[in-house]
């Protein structure tokens, strides 16, 4: 059983590393900022994935907490994308 | 049980995660890739996390695993709309890359097509209104003002407004010019108010009506009113119009129609043949 867990690690990792070859060669701001949001949901799954294999629940806790600053970072790029402030 | 059914889900969750992850890098332009990404995204992660809370029953762990499923739900198409709609806003231009069988001839044929088929809708509007209007005999000596009162109570009729106005519109369009043209043939036409209507009426004179010096016996008239948004259909007639009466042996023809419908069938037969010639 472990080593689909740990197949399904690996494929998280592949993933990321696609992820992280969109954000280096972009080639627009917005093309980065997707790469990142991608990662962030990725980097959830990965944590939830960890949380079952040691049967921590603390992983838990990790994955909820990056999702939500994942939203609010997005939030945030795309106002600065928009070339608004943060009130408007 | 319960963990194979996770781990069903889980690799479900990881496939998809990864393909989104290759349309990220596949895609040709930040719009697609958004589309491809953040959907699979957060399918795969929603399953992932589901998995995680089958695989580890019920307990402290499933409960996270659902409520963070639900922030994903919620928050990632959010932000996958928010990045869209800054590429927008900064003016990043959608690629246009189309398949290889997309671009070239086809395409082009099918454009053709459509508009093929529009002109064709248009011609048959153009036959309906010829084949409907009315058509009208004079056998004496006419003026302009009497052929003017005449059509316009004709007109009047058919389009439901007041004679009077046409027949002050047609008599000041004949002040500005004269509406008569060589060979024999006038095409009085005015614009009234309302949308939706377009009539033309087309009078044989067999003695002629005086219309100007110039044009003492003007033998047939086709008066057109049209409401504004109607005017193509005038510019479309009075090209086929003027093409009909200088076709060889029309004046003959028109003169020795025996009644209405020959009449009718001459415009409609030489209207086909002007278009045929076209082809």
């Amino acid at each position: 059983m472990e080593i689909f867990i740990y197949s399904a690690l690996f494929l998280f990792i592949l993933g990321i590393f696609l992820c992280l070859g969109r954000l280096i060669s972009g080639p627009t701001a917005p093309d980065r900022a997707v790469a990142i949001e991608i990662m962030g949901i990725i980097l959830v799954g990965f944590c939830t994935v960890i949380s079952i294999l040691t049967g921590e629940e603390f992983y838990m806790s990790v994955a909820i907490a990056w999702a939500l600053l994942s939203f609010i970072g997005s939030l945030a790029l795309g106002k600065y994308l928009e070339g608004k402030n943060l009130d408007e | 049980m319960n963990e194979y059914i996770g781990i069903v889900l889980i690799a479900f969750g990881v496939i998809y995660d990864l393909l989104a992850c290759l349309g990220l890098i596949r895609m040709p332009d930040i719009y697609t890739r958004l589309q491809t990404a953040t959907k699979a995204v957060t399918v795969g992660t929603a399953c992932i996390l589901i998995g995680a809370a089958v695989y580890a029953g019920p307990g402290p762990l499933a409960a996270k695993a659902l409520l963070c499923m639900v922030f994903v739900l919620l928050t990632n198409p959010t932000s996958a709309h928010v990045i869209a709609r800054a590429a927008h806003s900064s003016g990043i231009r959608v690629e246009r890359v189309t398949a290889e069988g997309l671009m070239g001839r086809e395409i082009e044929s099918e454009l053709w097509d459509v508009t093929k088929k529009e002109d064709t809708v248009q011609k048959d509007l153009l036959m309906h209104i010829i084949a409907n209007c009315s058509i009208v005999e004079i056998n004496q000596h006419v003026n302009k003002e009497g052929l003017f009162e005449l059509v316009s109570q004709k007109l009047g009729h058919i389009q439901n407004v007041s004679p009077d106005v046409i027949k002050n519109k047609l008599i000041s369009r004949e002040k500005e010019s004269v509406t008569a043209l060589k060979p024999d043939f006038a095409i009085p036409h005015i614009i009234i108010a309302g949308e939706d209507s377009f009539e033309i009426i087309a009078i044989r004179a067999k003695k002629g009506v005086f219309f100007s010096e110039d044009f003492p016996a003007v033998r047939s008239v086709f008066v057109m009113s049209g409401t504004q948004d109607q005017w193509s259909f005038y510019l479309r007639i009075l090209a086929l119009i003027v093409q009909l009466v200088r076709t060889e042996g029309f004046f003959d023809k028109w003169l020795k129609a025996s009644d209405k419908e020959e009449l009718r069938e001459l415009l409609l037969n030489g209207i086909k043949g002007i278009r045929e010639n076209k082809n």
